[in-house]
């Protein structure tokens, strides 16, 4: 006999994803989650957004990897309160984690919680953690089609950062051919070129975000 | 990349089919994969056929079925014997 079943396979981690996204809901709390390749400037990233805004007291950040805790590190000066997260060996964050995570987060008084996921451009896409807002962190020296190569995560972003632009005259790369790539498997996406070092094009996206805040 | 992961979630959720209807066999488990999801089938087949033993499940057949729009992985169907 044949039963239809029509389960999610991952639905357990869907459920709970959907768990902490009302129970932020509920504390005015919105995640945002950012993935994108090893080394693609997530954490700098994360790192200026945050030097650039003046009420940082409203911002958690949740730093996910496999191991160490050095991006942590990189952003307590700033200080932000940061979770760390070790995934000993996971190549991605699940929602587990993250309700973990929350339960050592204070909530009072914070409207954003930035959650760096383990760098990696393709299992990561297949986890929502209950975000309201997901980021992908693309670097300009990662080269072209990369839309085309992982299109999952291009497609469940609704940001893209084409971040290290400063490095674009030393590179073959032209990102109007990602930009429409992306614009191919996402026709929504907001896209934002610039550089988390130089700080070179980021008030477009800093704009953009304190627009978002103002909404929350 | 997480096969072992998805692996574990398909013999779960057969298991629990295989309970809830009585089964004493369960023989194909059918399971649709979005294309834009990155499962690579052989690990996949790897992982579930090792996983599936430990948890008594012997001589399945997981059909792996590629769809188009989908970008989940779904467990469709279940085939087996009462
Ligand atoms: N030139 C240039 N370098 C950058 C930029 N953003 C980040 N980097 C550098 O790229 C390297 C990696 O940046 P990270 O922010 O650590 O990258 P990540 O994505 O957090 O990496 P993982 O957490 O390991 O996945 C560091 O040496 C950064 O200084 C940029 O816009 N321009
Ligand atoms: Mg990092």
């Amino acid at each position: 006999m044949k039963i239809k079943v029509v389960e999610p396979v991952l639905k357990a981690n869907r459920v709970m994803a959907e768990e902490i996204r009302r129970y932020l809901g509920s504390k005015g709390v919105k995640l945002i989650n950012i993935l994108g390749s090893p080394g693609a400037g997530k954490t700098q990233f994360i790192k200026r957004t945050l030097e650039q805004l003046e009420n940082k007291e409203i911002i958690g950040v949740i730093e996910g990897d496999i191991s160490t805790t050095f991006d942590a590190e990189e952003l307590v000066s700033l200080g932000v309160e940061i979770v760390q997260i070790n995934t000993k060996g996971a190549c991605h964050l699940d929602a587990r984690m993250i309700k973990q995570a929350l339960e050592q987060m204070r909530l009072d008084g914070k409207k954003v919680i930035f959650v760096e996921n383990v760098g990696n451009l393709v299992c990561p896409a297949e986890f929502p953690l209950g975000e309201d807002l997901r980021i992908l962190v693309l670097s300009l020296t990662e080269g072209l089609h990369k839309p085309l190569k992982y299109p999952l995560a291009f497609r469940t972003s609704q940001v893209l950062i084409l971040n290290k632009s400063d490095l674009l005259p030393h590179l073959d790369v032209n990102p109007s051919i990602i930009r429409e790539e992306a614009l191919s498997i996402n026709n929504q996406m907001r896209i934002f070129q610039l550089s988390s070092l130089t700080g070179e094009g980021f008030s477009n996206w800093m704009d953009y975000f304190q627009n978002y805040l103002s909404t929350l | 990349m997480h096969e072992v992961t998805v692996a574990e979630n398909i013999v779960k959720i057969a298991l629990n089919v295989m309970k809830e209807h009585s089964l004493k066999k369960i023989n194909k488990i059918n399971i649709k994969v979005g294309k834009m999801s990155c499962i690579n089938e052989e690990s996949l087949q790897f992982a579930f056929e090792i996983l599936a033993k430990e948890s008594g499940l012997e001589d399945v057949d997981l059909h792996i079925i590629r769809e188009n729009e989908l970008f989940d992985i779904y467990v469709e169907s279940i085939e087996g014997e009462k």
